[in-house]
């Protein structure tokens, strides 16, 4: 069975799964406007407030952008594999998908990746419809369209990089589910999920530049809303392919070591 | 009266002891929730470092706002919020029967077995942001303090209530996750002044849905910019919210049709 096969078998059965909560979808997709209003009247009463068209390089039209992309994102990049694994690690159900003949990693990945094709069928038209329509969503050139497509794939695969890694804490610890809590409300914020981070003091953005959270939504959200050049976007697009080789070694000797302390008693 | 302070604090010994099972990881627990707890104050920090914010409120004065919603949470997420899902796989796994069985009022049981220790992070970070809000703000007035604390407590009713009609609707449909998500979101309009929502929003979050009373109301109250007569119609609708939220509950129950679990 070529690699190919084994995961378009997986994207298959992933698929079905996801279809099946195609209610959920829907939930989500009405729970958009609700959630986006709230940062719209915050942010235009700020706007009204401070009575300057421009904050922070940011108009009102940009803000509301950032974060709509922002939430866009969320959506393809959102995942429970930090849990996941450690719940597969404390109860012994890892050797299950030891088993299995493609690595837990990227059988995860695939099914998040059959997911993200629910959701673009399911979500994605209405979202810009709405978004566009009544929000007035302000997006860069087509170059920035096609890279932001690029960079929110990688930023998929970078995000479980990181969430596979905080799940791996497990393999050490009897109980992880304060330290993933813990972790991944650090991630979040230095993602550039509460606010862009050119709202960060001075040295807060120094320490997000030297991380690779900051390429899970902040650079999508900047390069889909034209605020970063097309060869800044390339370059980061190149930053962000480079965290993910750098996190993919570290994932790679952490996961083989912690497969050693590993034993799935009781299974 | 007694049997039910008895229960409820020996529940609350028995959430705080399995909780601590693993005390290393409880910790974290705790430092994980008070690192979400801060979501909206740092962000706060940040958008008044850059701009003059929200209208009507300085920086201090909005810090005290999310020290009156951590409070409000901290409430609900400890000894509220596990009431739905208790009663939505209770009713789910057919052994809601059980919760009828027992020698106490269901929805005091509930109450008591479905405790968490998930908003000890903002009972502990509450008092200490409010607190510092109003020493920076300079303002300490007993009468405006009580009326606020009163405020506090409508609040809690309120969070209360909603909870009551969430875990009836279950008995009709039995998973009740698409109303949770939707109400999460609309918990969002909490983190800030209700005042920025426009005129029949605000109204409408004052006195038809009062989610104003979680944040908004308290903080101002505390600030003495809430009049008596404003509290005495927000009290009747809190109250009138509650009461229906028990009569919807109570016409759920009889509804309830056993699985035989």
């Amino acid at each position: 069975m070529s690699f190919l096969n084994k995961i378009q078998g997986v994207l298959k059965l992933r698929i079905k799964e996801q279809w099946v909560f195609k209610t959920d979808y829907f939930i989500k997709f009405l729970a958009f406007p609700l959630m986006l209003l709230v940062t719209y009247f915050a942010w235009k009463a700020i706007y009204l407030n401070t009575g300057k068209e421009i904050i922070n390089g940011f108009t009102f039209v940009q803000i509301i952008s950032y974060y709509i992309t922002s939430f866009f994102v969320s959506v393809f990049v959102s995942t429970d594999a930090a849990n996941n694994v450690a719940v597969r690690v404390q109860h012994g159900t890892l050797v299950k998908h030891l088993l299995r003949p493609i690595h837990t990693f990227f059988y995860d990945l695939i099914g998040r990746f059959s997911g993200i094709l629910v959701d673009l069928v399911l979500i994605a038209p209405l979202f810009w419809a709405v978004s566009i329509i009544f929000f007035k969503f302000e997006v860069g050139s087509v170059q920035h369209v096609l890279l932001f497509i690029v960079v929110l794939l990688m930023a998929v695969f970078l995000n479980y990089l990181i969430m596979y890694l905080i799940g791996t804490t497990a393999f050490w610890f009897k109980s992880v589910y304060g330290i993933n809590d813990m972790l991944i409300g650090l991630t979040y914020f230095m993602t550039g999920a509460i606010i862009p981070l050119t709202f960060f003091p001075g040295i807060a953005q120094k320490i997000a530049e030297f991380l690779p959270f900051q390429y899970v939504r902040y650079v999508p959200a900047m390069i889909l809303t034209g605020k970063l050049s097309v060869l800044d976007s390339l370059k980061a697009l190149g930053i962000q392919v480079a965290w993910i080789i750098i996190l993919a070694l570290i994932f790679k000797v952490v996961y083989d070591k912690g497969i050693k302390h590993f034993s799935g008693v009781g299974i | 009266m007694k049997k039910y302070i008895l229960l409820f604090a020996k529940c609350t010994k028995l959430t705080l002891s399995s909780s601590m099972a693993y005390k290393g990881d409880f910790f974290a627990h705790m430092l994980g929730y008070m690192i979400w707890s801060l979501v909206t104050p740092v962000l706060g920090l940040f958008v008044y470092s850059k701009s003059s914010g929200f209208p009507g409120w300085t920086f201090w004065e909005f810090i005290l706002l999310q020290g009156c919603l951590l409070f409000v949470w901290g409430i609900y997420d400890s000894f509220i919020a596990g009431i739905v899902g208790t009663v939505s796989s209770n009713i789910e796994i057919g052994t809601f029967d059980k919760v009828l069985t027992k020698p106490v009022n269901p929805l005091v049981n509930l109450f008591c077995e479905s405790q968490t220790t998930e908003g000890y992070s903002s009972l502990l970070l509450a008092p200490l942001i409010v607190v510092l809000a109003l020493s920076k703000l300079n303002i300490f007035n007993a009468a405006h303090l009580l009326q606020g604390l009163l405020v506090l407590v409508l609040a809690i009713l309120f969070m209360l209530a909603i909870t009551i009609s969430i875990a009836a609707s279950a008995f009709f449909t039995v998973r009740t996750s698409g109303i949770r998500f939707i109400l999460g979101l609309l918990w969002d309009y909490t983190k800030y002044p209700t005042d920025i929502f426009g005129k029949k929003a605000f109204w409408f979050f004052s006195f038809i849905l009062p989610i104003a009373t979680v944040s908004f109301y308290p903080a101002s109250a505390i600030l003495g910019r809430v009049s008596s007569l404003t509290v005495v119609y927000v009290t009747v609708a809190v109250i009138l919210f509650f009461a229906a939220s028990l009569l919807f509950w109570n016409y759920a129950i009889r509804k309830y049709s056993s699985a035989g679990g």
